[in-house]
């Protein structure tokens, strides 16, 4: 467990400075990206809308629901929309860190080895910082820190761009989910005769994707560096 | 065997000097027979051969049984089980055997609590207490009575909960999946529930005037209570939203049928004008199950953003406060309310802990508002229940041993059953042997083993030492391996190895096959054990299942059976039907 919280704190920690980042500048947004890994790629939607937020990768329709609850925890529902299902987990993996995995969460970065780039420059002002990190090797990502933005991630085989930035439309893309049928992982034990757990079971779980993609059956494309 | 040659032989050779007795003159009458011998069953002395004639030859003194044992009769193994002997003959002595004698009646649930799952969490049970751990017991381990169940459903060799506790309700197995209906329902047809409807203990012990109550740290919309108050002809209707589009307008959900059961069973028996007061004790989890999709009905606690599931817009645990309403009636919802609760002042309890399952055991100190315990809640419950003087029937489910094992997680399924048999022995101390059966089961076992040669007192979480050893011992593959692992499942996930929550390894990529743990602490919380075959998730298994009975009727508990003999002996011991049957036909 807990790659992921390991790859967020070397995150963060090369981002301090910006771990506070202003509240009032992280907003209800949609953005899309271009993404491509390797040979792959595709677009993947990102709607927040404060607590929540959805990550949709528009050739697969496989999406992630998160929620970091006023109370702490964090949750996760994955959605299949070509079965009509979700799997609800709960992600204790992420107890006691899950403010620091909810950004990361939301700004969608995939890599591990951020803590190795260095600040290259540093533009504008107010919510509208613009910062431009790179490292040998030939990484380069520019964000805006404090709105919590990514703006493009480059490294070798791995390229995120953002395409469209727009008012979020969170609650429209979470309502066409809103009839499908959740099964709590706890259960999934007892469904195994659901034919969507069957179908789950063949094609295998739909893991904590690093890349976002994921193949025609639902197989997670491992991205570079956190693999589970 | 050796014991019986021995036996034998010590018989043989009294016989042979009894019949040395003199020539002259009759033999007399023969002697009574001897004492019980201090050897139980085994060692009963034989009858005295015939009498000699007097003044002749004169009998030689009979070889004494314990001359022959002399060298074992002090062997603590022999004196333990000797005693236990004893002791199983005064259970058998003091049998009450006449029906109706149970006032009360409680049914302990372990899901997925098999043979190997109790083996395995008494001896860590008595290694946490500084002992080898074997030797140990768990608080339904020393019950004077037990028998085997079958627990497979009438269409599915390996069960599932909903069929297995169907049949220990109702008496009847019935189809895997379905609840408190029988084997002629079609699986998620609403129309085939009508008229294959069964009736449950629970339900008959609230018609005969007890009070009744169900405790789970699942959902209490879970198969395993569900089947004890609703019919479904799918577990998986636990709200509105999860039934089908189409189809089941005439069928109930089974939160609305948890929360209409009083409505309902005096509707079921309308023309017997039955008038009963309703489950008096409900605490489990499960919230999003009676809550409207709506985050304005959110619980203080909740851990998403819209806490129910419900779409038809009923707050079912309003309804709940509005129909027990009086000053005695409570519903809670953390640590803190059930605490609160005056069991001599409470007529009706509600508690629902989570929007879902409970926490596991081991991690129940991280729930955000708190959770009582298992243990927590049996004696509050039986608190409120022994109120009425007609006596109780209390179902008690440890849930999540079953979520444990499903994770491949044993850590959490021994705790939890550790935990089940700690409710077990505060309900045996609130109780009185002769006025309360108490029955521990399981619905159905998990493929989960305990393998290799490990010495004694070894770690049961531990890796496999071999007697004489000080290092674990090699497979052929060079590496380590654990005593407890899984026929199939996820296997080692990574895991955090001081994570709590089994249910982590779900967020992990499966893991099965063999694992160098050379460098792995085993009995660490988080760890995983090492899987076969590879699954989403560990499975039930098909063997038998343990049955463990004390007090009235608790004698009936024997032999190997199937799994719905548990109703009827709970039937027995309470006559429930016969006292429902009375409440319904008076005349």
């Amino acid at each position: 467990m807990k790659k992921l919280t390991s790859y967020t704190i070397a995150l963060f920690s090369a981002f301090a400075v910006h771990t506070a980042f202003a509240e009032s500048c992280v907003q209800p947004v949609s953005l899309t990206y271009d993404v491509s890994l390797k040979e792959k790629k595709g677009q993947i939607a990102i709607h927040r809308n404060g607590r929540e937020m959805l990550r949709e990768n528009l050739q697969t329709g496989v999406v992630e629901y998160w929620y970091h609850s006023p109370a702490g925890p964090l949750k996760l529902i994955r959605y299949v929309d070509s079965e009509k299902h979700g799997i609800e987990y709960q992600a204790e993996d992420f107890r006691g860190n899950e403010s620091e995995v909810w950004k990361d969460i939301t700004l969608a970065v995939p890599t591990d080895s951020m803590k190795t780039m260095t600040l290259m420059s540093e533009e504008g002002s107010g919510c509208d910082v613009k910062e431009i990190y790179t490292s040998e090797g030939g990484k380069e990502l520019v964000w805006l820190p404090e709105k919590n933005i990514l703006i493009s991630y480059k490294a070798p085989g791995v390229s995120w761009q953002i395409k469209d930035q727009n008012e979020s439309v969170f609650k429209e893309r979470l309502a066409v989910r809103d009839n499908y049928i959740l099964i709590d992982y706890a259960d999934i034990g007892d469904s195994e005769e659901d034919p969507f757990v069957k179908k789950m079971i063949r094609w295998g779980f739909v893991e904590h994707g690093a890349s976002g993609f994921y193949d025609e059956h639902g197989h997670a494309i491992q991205g570079h560096g956190h693999s589970h | 065997m050796k014991l019986n040659i021995i036996y034998t032989a010590v018989l043989a050779a009294t016989m042979t000097l009894a019949g040395c007795g003199g020539e002259d003159g009759k033999n007399g009458k023969d002697g009574v027979n001897g004492t019980d011998g201090t050897n139980g069953t085994n060692g009963i002395d034989g009858s005295n051969g015939a009498e000699g004639a007097p003044g002749l030859d004169a009998p030689a003194p009979a070889v004494k049984l314990s001359d022959v044992l002399s060298n074992t009769k002090n062997n603590d193994w022999f004196i333990q089980a000797s005693e236990k002997v004893a002791d199983t003959q005064k259970a058998v002595d003091s049998i009450i055997a006449e029906a109706g004698s149970a006032k009360n009646i409680i049914l302990f649930v372990g899901d997925g609590m098999g043979v190997s799952t109790v083996t395995a969490s008494r001896i860590l049970e008595g290694q946490t207490r500084g002992m080898s751990g074997e030797e140990n017991s768990l608080s339904f381990d020393k019950f004077p009575f037990a028998g085997l169940s079958k627990t497979y459903n009438v269409d599915a060799q390996t069960p599932d909960s909903a069929g297995t506790m169907t049949a220990m309700m109702s008496g009847a197995k019935t189809d895997v999946g379905t609840i408190g209906v029988d084997e002629d329902i079609a699986r998620g047809d609403c129309a085939s529930v009508a008229g294959n409807e069964l009736a449950t203990a629970l339900e008959l012990a609230e018609i005969a005037g007890m009070s009744t109550g169900i405790i789970s740290t699942a959902r209490i919309t879970h198969a395993t209570p569900a089947a004890t108050y609703a019919k479904s002809a799918d577990r998986n209707w636990e709200d509105n939203s999860d039934m089908p589009e189409t189809g089941a307008d005439a069928c109930e959900d089974i939160a609305s049928q948890l929360v209409n059961f009083e409505a309902n069973l005096e509707a079921r028996h309308a023309g017997a004008t039955l008038d009963v007061d309703g489950i008096e004790v409900v605490m489990g989890g499960g919230r999003r199950h009676f809550l409207p999709k709506d985050a304005a009905a959110n619980s203080p606690d909740a851990v998403s953003s819209t806490e129910g599931d419900r779409t038809d817009g009923r707050n079912l645990v309003t309804e709940w406060t509005t129909t027990y309403s009086t000053e005695s009636d409570f519903y809670v919802y953390d640590q803190a309310g059930f605490d609160a609760i005056d069991t001599e002042a409470t007529t009706h309890l509600f508690g629902l802990f989570n929007e879902s399952h409970m926490q596991y055991e081991a991690d129940r100190a991280n729930d955000i508002a708190g959770e009582p315990s298992l243990a927590e809640m049996t004696e509050k419950a039986i608190k409120i229940l022994d109120n009425n003087e007609n006596g109780f029937f209390l179902m008690v489910e440890s849930g999540r041993i079953d979520h444990a094992h499903h994770a491949g997680n044993a850590y959490n399924a021994l705790q939890d059953t550790i935990e089940l048999s700690e409710a077990v022995a505060i309900a045996d101390e609130l109780t009185n042997n002769r006025d309360t059966l108490i029955i521990v089961t399981a619905d159905h076992g998990h493929v989960f083993t305990i393998a290799g040669y490990p010495k004694r007192g070894n770690p049961i979480l531990g890796k496999v030492v071999a007697v004489g050893a000080d290092e674990p011992s090699l497979a052929s593959d060079g590496m380590p391996y654990t005593t407890v692992n899984y026929m199939n499942g996820r296997g080692h996930v990574a895991v955090d190895p001081s994570e709590t929550d089994a249910d982590a390894g779900y967020s992990a990529a499966i893991n099965t096959g063999r694992v160098d743990l050379t460098s792995v602490d085993t009995t660490a919380p988080g760890f995983h054990q090492e899987a076969l075959v590879p699954l989403s998730s560990e499975t039930h298994s098909g063997e038998d299942v343990g049955i463990y009975a004390k007090g009235p009727g608790a004698h009936l508990v024997t032999g190997t059976n199937e799994q719905s003999i548990i109703f009827h002996v709970m039937n027995h011991a309470g006559d429930l039907a016969a006292r429902a049957n009375s409440v319904v036909n008076p005349d």
